[in-house]
């Protein structure tokens, strides 16, 4: 390595300083270290993003992909399994074949095997893995359903609301605001049980609608907020006065002029807000008020293994491991993504 | 106004008359004539200058004559005459015809007045497609020869473009290229070049001269710059404190002057011909408060010449000459003038 000696002068001493770092000593022509957050970044995106195209791909192809284990019992349409596994008290409750370390609750009898597939077997002996990947599909659905309608109606009270103002704003904000002051899973409760009372007894499967519903509901009033918010800064903005100015109706200003403009916001939102509301649906289904047996979800497949931690732990946390993994994943996808979307801005 | 009654509309006499016209704000602090009683007239094809310091209510006139002001909190009186409809009743689904059809306007910051996220062509497009109805097609020739019109080099390619991507003086001449699209009869310039430097202001000046002669098009030039309006005007009208103190010619306004207020501006230009390091002359004070107006004379408080008749009794507008108007006791060229400029050590007579 290159040494170097700088000399200084200073109260009349002449100092020598004897530098061995070459890097240190020529910042205007050494290249400049590309910032190492962007690189990260990328990988962070590229993950979360395979990560949730496999999920998808998993939750979409349930009944065809050759590596969930299709135990028929366990779903409604028979005809969708290709590989019937029977339900065998054996096969119930073992731990999932890489699990050495863990032991067999219940004894092996005859030709049952000790540990059995990806993510073990649960008390009714369904592979848990297959059971997870349908209800994937379930809890995805849930959730891409909720935050659309939820964008659809939060987003459109908040155009109206944020660029129509005074009256209009008053009343929407106020519903808003009752809305956001009830506790937001009691509320949650309260519409779910609302529906259940009128349209199914208590051995059917319930349907998703109520579900959707009190998840959209409960989505609403933070999008309308954001929305508003977004639509109220972009609303003084000059380029709507020069709009107006041309003779543009409120609807084309809000539609052509306002929308884009607020989308980058409402889009982030909608994707971390997908991953809350599918957290939420699993804690509505914790509570049982998800939909119950035999269609899975993530919420529903947690709940039930509850009571088994001690013996049967992977019950619960296999599932509870792909809902961690996958949230975590949309959350680091929109943040990447709200990075892509900023608006580039006009700038003198 | 279907195309045929604007080819074959009338092209001469009086475009606009505004009447009287009173637009105040209510605010918590209280009520700020932003205008109070302004009344002037605006032939086919004229260029009017309206001229006056910042906040003087210049802005606000524009907007309240194209009715674009907000109706909440805000006083309205007086009448604006559109080619003789009266636009201050009108419902806002008839003025939104007439907007960007009949009259437009733009913008002082050509860097916000553009939409960040749409297209240039797209944007330019617009107003086309709002009074036209033109397909897609046909809205892309028109804004192709806008473009072109508006002396921007590579119209193809500038239409695929955002607003970011280009300079300022080139958004201000799309805004132009916007403002011109539907062909209106007047166009309201609320100060297009004081967000541009000097080279490139006098090249939009010079655009919007060349279009307003080519379209036949009337102007409404709103600026704090004499300079400005200088050479694009046929008439200036000075605004004080939400009033107008002085109408002229261009010609006469700058070679006869009444108004002490208009003779402030003027020699608050720098000159020339100064020796350098000459100190600019400044308005002395603060623009008036527009809640609590002055008594009398609304210039009185910053005026040289003042009296206690200024202080006390407002002057009316009278004319010099038939069509030179001015508010004022004690004008440019009168006895108490000259008597002050002695006492001032200046040269009564000559600027």
């Amino acid at each position: 390595m290159d040494s170097s000696t700088l000399v200084s002068v200073s109260d009349g001493w002449v100092r020598t300083t004897t530098l061995t770092d070459t890097a240190t000593l020529d910042p205007l022509h050494d290249e400049p270290t590309p910032p190492r957050f962007r690189r990260r970044g990328r990988i962070t995106m590229w993950v979360s993003g395979a990560w949730l195209l496999f999920i998808v791909f998993s939750a979409v192809g349930a009944s065809f992909l050759p590596y969930v284990n299709h135990s028929c019992d366990q779903f409604e349409n028979e005809d969708l399994c290709t590989t019937h596994v029977e339900t065998n008290p054996l096969l119930a409750e073992r731990p999932p074949s890489w699990a050495l370390f863990s032991e067999t609750s219940r004894p092996v009898v005859g030709d049952a095997p000790e540990r059995f597939g990806l993510f073990g077997t649960d008390t009714n002996g369904y592979d848990l893995f297959s059971r997870t990947m349908f209800g994937a599909r379930n809890s995805l659905l849930i959730g891409a359903l909720s935050i659309s309608f939820g964008i659809l109606i939060g987003g459109m009270l908040g155009l109206v609301a944020g660029y129509m103002g005074k009256r209009v704003d008053k009343i929407i904000d106020t519903i808003m605001n009752i809305l956001l002051a009830f506790p937001a899973l009691l509320l949650a409760i309260f519409i779910v049980g609302f529906f259940d009372s009128s349209t199914t007894t208590e051995a059917e499967s319930r349907s998703i609608v109520p579900i959707v519903i009190a998840l959209v509901i409960l989505s609403i009033p933070p999008i309308a907020r954001l929305v508003r918010a977004n639509t109220i800064v972009f609303a003084q903005r000059e380029f709507v006065l020069a709009a107006r100015s041309l003779g543009a109706k409120n609807s084309r200003i809000i539609m052509r002029e306002i929308l884009p403009n607020v989308m980058p916001a409402m889009v982030t939102f909608a994707i971390t807000g997908m991953a809350i509301l599918i957290v939420a649906e699993g804690a509505l289904a914790y509570l049982g008020l998800s939909v119950t047996a035999p269609t899975p979800t993530w919420g529903a497949m947690i709940f039930g293994g509850q009571t088994k931690l001690e013996t049967a732990w992977w019950i619960s946390i296999m599932p509870s491991i792909i809902l961690f993994v996958t949230v975590l994943a949309i959350n680091l996808l929109g943040d990447a993504l709200s990075e892509k979307f900023r608006i580039r801005e006009a700038i003198g | 106004m279907s195309t045929l009654q604007t080819a074959f509309r009338r092209r001469t006499g009086t475009l606009l008359r505004v009447e009287d016209l009173v637009t105040h704000f209510v605010t918590a602090g209280g009520v700020v004539r932003a205008v109070d009683g302004v009344t002037f007239s605006l032939d086919h094809g004229k260029r009017l200058g309206v001229v006056g310091e910042s906040g003087c209510g210049k802005t606000i006139l524009a907007r309240s004559i194209m009715g674009l002001l907000p109706h909440r909190n805000v006083i309205r009186q007086g009448s604006v005459l559109f080619e003789g409809t009266e636009l201050t009743t009108m419902s806002l689904k008839d003025r939104q015809k007439i907007w960007g059809a009949e009259m437009a306007m733009i913008f002082q910051d050509p860097m916000t007045s553009l939409n960040p996220v749409m297209k240039i062509g797209k944007q330019l497009a617009e107003p086309l497609r709002i009074h036209l109805g033109s397909s897609r097609e046909n809205a892309r020739a028109i804004v192709l020869k806008l473009l072109e019109d508006v002396g921007i080099p590579e119209p193809e390619k500038r239409f695929d473009q955002y607003a970011h991507e280009l300079s300022g003086g080139m958004r201000q001449r799309i805004m132009i290229a916007m403002a011109l699209a539907c062909g209106p009869s007047v166009l309201f310039a609320d100060e297009p070049t004081t967000a541009l430097d000097v080279t490139v202001q006098a090249q939009i000046l010079d655009l919007i001269e060349d279009q307003c002669r080519e379209r036949e098009m009337a102007l409404v030039l709103v600026t704090h710059d004499l300079g400005v309006v200088a050479g694009h005007t046929d008439q200036i009208i000075v605004m004080y404190a939400g009033k107008i103190i002085e109408v002229a010619p261009t010609a006469s306004l700058f070679s006869k002057m009444k108004m002490p207020y208009t003779e402030a501006l003027f020699q608050s230009i720098p000159k020339l011909e100064d020796p350098s390091h000459t100190r600019l002359t400044a308005i002395g004070g603060r623009p008036p408060n527009l809640i609590l107006p002055p008594e009398g004379c609304r210039f009185s408080p910053r005026c040289p010449y003042a009296t206690d008749k200024c202080r006390t009794i407002e002057p009316e507008l009278q004319a010099a000459e038939p069509d030179h108007l001015y508010a004022c006791h004690h004008p440019v060229g009168s006895d108490r003038w000259s008597e002050v400029q002695v006492s001032l050590g200046r040269r009564p007579g000559g600027h």
